[in-house]
């Protein structure tokens, strides 16, 4: 494993922990909330920034640090916790909180990405690939680093794109 | 202060298994997995913590709970598989997503329920 995917993996689990310890003691766990938010709109935005520039070693980094800083394990143990100490409607709220917060967070940093590289400053859904491998396989891989590797092939290793050919 | 190394240390070997996970299966299945596996794990820890006397240090359980399991899990691959460019039709999307965040809180049901103490008869 490269060490700009492990140094991104750490860093965004020790974020994630700050953010933890600064707002999970509120009856809502807020920091989770936030997390997973941040790190939608921010993984949305660097996809398609590496779809169209290819990958560079800082969104690898940042790819590897969306992928620990969000969490789904918190999410749920948290869901749990919350429908035992207040009830099924706070836990319905804390999940709804997180789909109407987490998924138009990707798709605003995805369309903000594509609309600030489009040369004419048009939003589109898509970004144009930036090479022929992106054409065949623009989906990510579930960890979010070999996903960017994968899909610009420029920094991609053999045993981080196993989905990539 | 001593939970951040281990935090650091265990988000690296969630991100490498999820890595191994994927080179086995298909895109979806491998988060699906991931993320299952994930909520599992941290519903046996907290069980395990919430022991009269817990069986794992304090780091340690901050490590593999925050660390593991949140480099394990992802909440932005789900939300790119099931909102990015290449989401599946919307009913395939919502039901993948339902599954891994109902299986996901189950999972951690589940993982909590194995590892309760048992009441004495």
């Amino acid at each position: 494993m490269p060490l700009t995917l492990a140094l991104g993996a750490a860093c965004g689990a020790v974020a994630r922990y700050g953010a933890g310890l600064w707002l999970d003691r509120h009856p809502l766990p807020w920091g989770t909330l936030l997390v997973n938010t941040i790190g939608c709109f921010l993984f949305g935005f660097i996809a398609a920034h590496a779809m169209s520039e290819g990958a560079s070693q800082t969104t690898l980094f940042l790819a590897a640090f969306c992928g620990t800083f969000t969490t789904v394990s918190s999410f749920a143990l948290q869901s749990l916790i919350l429908r035992r100490k207040n009830g099924t409607g706070r836990a319905a709220f804390y999940i709804s909180l997180h789909l109407i917060l987490c998924l138009p967070a990707l798709y605003a940093g995805h369309s903000l990405a594509a609309s600030y590289l489009s040369p004419g400053g048009t939003t589109t859904s898509h970004v144009a690939p930036a090479n022929e491998n992106a054409q065949t396989s623009s989906n990510p891989l579930p960890s979010e680093a070999s996903a960017i590797s994968a899909t610009c092939g420029h920094i991609a290793s053999p045993s981080l794109s196993p989905h990539a050919r | 202060m001593r939970a951040i190394p281990a935090i650091a240390l265990f988000a690296i070997a969630g991100l490498l298994i999820r890595e191994w996970i994927a080179s086995l299966t298909n895109l979806l299945a491998a988060t699906l997995a991931a993320n299952l596996i994930g909520c599992l794990i941290i519903g046996m820890i907290a069980a395990l913590a919430d022991r009269p006397r817990p069986l794992l240090p304090e780091h340690l359980r901050v490590g593999l709970a925050t660390g593991f399991c949140g480099g394990l899990t992802t909440f932005s691959m789900l939300s790119w598989l099931v909102a990015g460019p290449d989401a599946p039709p919307p009913h395939l999307a919502a039901a993948y997503l339902a599954l891994s965040l109902g299986g996901g809180i189950t999972a951690a049901a589940l993982g909590q329920a194995l590892c309760r103490p048992q009441k004495k008869t």
